[in-house]
């Protein structure tokens, strides 16, 4: 516990110094509110239309894909860490684990979900 | 080898055996042509009996590996016999229903395969970390069978339903399992039961944790007041999904739950089973007064699944051999007779405006396709339970290990809601043989179609003319 | 000193996390909620440091405030879901307002009086000379717990076939 006293300090430092930075702010600057300060800045061009528009489904794929492997990733971490203390034994479970995955890999590859169209 | 490292490798032989078999359905998958698909499932059934007959174990011997962890005897293997009677069934009718709705691809079969995979974790698993991963890996693949026909809204919505409702019972047992290990100290069903003896059982917190477990266990069978998500979808799912949904993962479920009761929670037995025997008395009951007002076919399907669960509890409460056998027995019935009424269901088409499943679209079909109706006759005599067929031996074998453990009021419950069930399944042979024709409908039974609910209607029969053979097949197997 | 360090950090962190996961449920912009569900995951990662936990804290920060948000705003972004207000049906969440209380009241008093058994499997978790805490826990995951760990490949193959046919146009 007591290694994270540092981080503690640096976080509320950081917490700290960000909050007051934000109520010099509203104490010290001039405030003049029109509308047009107001308006979505798009290119100096009144906006055309809403920012946020329907993603194409490729990327919930991409996303999707991503995620499955981080959640793999997030295995090969602690193999790493306690690598030297599992040896041979831990090598194969971990290689029998990437099998299986690469397995999913090689569909994904097959089956184009890695390509654009 | 020494013979601890022979021992974890027979008690885990075959979901190895399986995985490997699954990884090349994938690769088959791939390379297969696209209207060859069903290829794929075909391999997928010669893979299960090749599995079946590697993995037939020697009655009575128990494989216990891996640290107490993962469980290779005659149990698990009556159970995984359920999960591949239930794969083939379903994916030798599947094929034609989904080339209809142009959704045959390999990934149903492989999909569905792995889910096998899961679940015979499930039912062997002696330590609640593999059985929750093993009943993750199933979920995960019910939930995409739900969706499968993903241009079908309903289908979709089955899914997404599935998914939400499943995770959050998922939540909910973790949450509960947390509570058991705090309690308890240990994940492990042996040591649980150690613990237990030695004084944990009184504790709040593993009382506690206990609840919110089978909780998530009555989510997974669908147990009342826990089935808000299996109508609609049991409904909204492919045919063909839904039949293996009400069959297989309710089998696994239950398999793994008698294991968890029998070995893990032995020491609170009998505070177990009032809680079961209220439980399925509620389940049997609201499933069957539900489906009495159904006029969706597949819709009342779904229902006397809810129903049919709770009568699966019936064999629980009585915490005797003979409850855990006829249990047994019952989801082996169930698959064969289940899953023969969901590939009937599928083929038919209604020419009018009305959903294809409504009772309306029965009417008649005596006169136009004798041989359908006749089909559809023998399955909803079985699951009504009406004397000669398979249906009244499993309800039979049942009430009679209730009747053995002295708990009359729930065996006369059973009896009750059996005759409520006749009911409704009555009354779609009654449109069948009685009603004139409202609307044009199609219901030709293609090749696939025909093979799978041919096995069903001569399984329910032979089952039910010559019930002693099987069922010292099941007592056998499951000393 | 340090307990009661300890017991500020537990605090303000827990109030932290409760208060913006209920800002993330009641926000009508999916995005904000977004941002509150991320604050919602540092805090409780914040807590299983806490509790000597840093393995989950790491996957936390990894695969929740990583992972699982982007899915999340992909999900946003692909959906473009408009608030319609809150829909009205009074009694069941009255009903289901009554429920939830009723078992966080059995939560709190099953807590209050826990008996908890403090595990003995993972030794030395505080003490500085031995092991690594992440190093033990691994040690036990890939050597006690290897059959779900290669179940969970199979999970996660299952997921991987599955988000593809249900994304993919084919």
């Amino acid at each position: 516990m007591n290694g994270y006293l540092p981080i503690v300090m640096f976080l509320l430092v950081a917490g700290t110094l960000g909050i007051v930075v934000m109520f010099a702010g509203v104490i010290v600057r001039p405030k003049k509110y029109e509308k047009v300060k107001f308006s979505v800045y798009e290119c100096g061009m009144p906006p055309l239309d809403e920012n946020r528009k329907r993603l194409n489904v490729r990327f919930y794929i991409i996303a999707m894909l991503f995620v499955i492997f981080d959640v793999e990733t997030v295995f090969l971490f602690p193999w790493a860490v306690s690598f030297d203390m599992i040896g041979l034994f831990g090598l194969i479970e971990m290689i029998l684990f990437l099998v299986i995955l690469v397995f999913g890999y090689f569909y994904a590859w097959q089956k184009g979900a890695l390509e654009w169209d | 080898m020494t013979p601890q490292a022979i021992m974890n490798l027979l008690s885990i032989y075959p979901e190895v055996i399986m995985t490997m078999f699954g990884l090349i359905l994938v690769v088959l998958d791939v390379m297969t042509k696209n209207e060859k698909k069903s290829m794929v499932g075909y391999f997928g059934i010669a893979f299960l009996v090749i599995t079946v007959l590697i993995a037939w174990p020697p009655v009575g011997k128990k494989f216990l590996g891996f640290g107490n962890m993962v469980m290779w005897d005659s149990y698990s293997f009556v159970f995984f016999f359920i999960f591949a009677i239930a794969y083939s069934l379903t994916t030798l009718g599947s094929v034609s229903y989904l080339k209809e709705n142009g959704i045959l691809k390999g990934e149903f079969y492989t999909i569905m395969f792995f889910s096998v995979v899961g679940m015979m974790f499930m039912v062997s698993a002696y330590d609640l970390t593999v059985f929750y991963a093993g009943m993750e890996t199933m979920a995960i693949s019910m939930y995409i069978l739900a969706g499968f026909n993903k241009k079908c809204a309903r289908s979709s919505e089955a899914g997404i339903k599935y998914f939400i409702i499943g995770a959050f019972s998922s939540g909910i047992f973790l949450y509960g399992l947390t509570f058991v290990y705090g309690a308890t100290g240990s994940m492990n069903y042996l040591e649980i039961a150690a613990a237990l003896k030695g004084g944990a059982a009184s504790t709040t917190t593993f009382k506690f944790g206990l609840v919110l477990m089978l909780a998530g266990f009555a989510f997974k069978i669908s147990a009342v007041p826990f089935h808000m998500w299996a109508p609609d979808v049991y409904q909204g799912a492919p045919t063909p999904s839904a039949g293996f949904m009400t069959v297989a993962p309710k089998a696994a479920a239950m398999g793994a739950l008698i294991r968890f009761c029998w070995i893990a929670l032995e020491p609170v037995g009998n505070m177990l089973a009032l809680f079961f025997g209220i439980l399925a008395v509620i389940t049997m009951t609201y499933g069957n007064l539900v489906a009495l007002a159904q006029n969706n076919v597949k819709r009342m399907l779904a229902y006397s699944a809810i129903a049919h669960a709770g009568f699966m509890l019936m064999g629980l409460v009585s915490m005797n051999p003979e409850g855990y056998q006829s249990v047994a027995l019952y989801a082996i019935i169930y698959a064969f007779m289940n899953i023969g009424a969901f590939t009937l269901l599928g083929v038919v088409k209604n020419k009018g405006m009305i959903d294809d499943e409504r009772l309306e679209s029965f009417a008649g079909l005596s006169k136009t396709n004798p041989m359908y109706a006749l089909g559809m006759l023998i399955f909803m005599f079985s699951l009504a339970g009406i004397p000669p067929l398979a249906g009244f031996i499993g309800k039979f074998q049942v009430i009679m290990a209730t009747m053995k453990a002295e708990l009359y009021w729930l065996a006369i419950i059973g009896g009750l809601n059996s005759a409520l069930a006749c009911y409704y399944y009555m009354r779609v042979t009654i449109y069948m043989y009685f009603k004139e024709p409202e609307y044009e409908v199609d219901a030709t039974v293609s090749r696939s179609a025909f093979i799978t609910s041919f096995i069903g209607a001569v399984m329910v029969i032979l089952i039910g003319f010559f019930p002693t053979f099987f069922v010292n097949l099941v007592k056998t197997l499951l000393v | 000193m340090n307990a009661i360090l300890a017991n500020i950090g537990f605090w303000v962190l827990g109030i932290t996390a409760v208060v913006s996961a209920l800002f993330l449920v009641t926000r009508e912009n999916p995005v904000h909620s977004a941002l509150w569900m991320l604050l919602t995951f540092f805090c409780v990662a914040g807590i299983f440091v806490q509790l000597d936990a840093e393995f989950i804290a790491a996957i936390q920060v990894m695969v929740y405030a990583g992972a699982i948000l982007v899915l999340y705003m992909f999900v946003v972004m692909l959906l473009n879901p408009k608030s319609k207000g809150f829909i009205k049906m009074p009694f069941k969440v009255i009903l289901g307002g009554i429920v939830s209380f009723i078992v966080f009241l059995q939560i709190i008093m099953t807590l209050m009086g826990a008996d908890i058994i403090k595990t003995t499997k993972l030794t030395g978790i505080n003490d500085p000379n031995q092991l690594g805490n992440v190093k033990l826990f691994c040690i036990d995951l890939f050597t006690k717990y290897i059959v779900p760990f290669e179940i969970v490949s199979i999970m996660l193959l299952v997921a991987m076939i599955g988000a593809i046919v249900i994304a993919k146009k084919d």
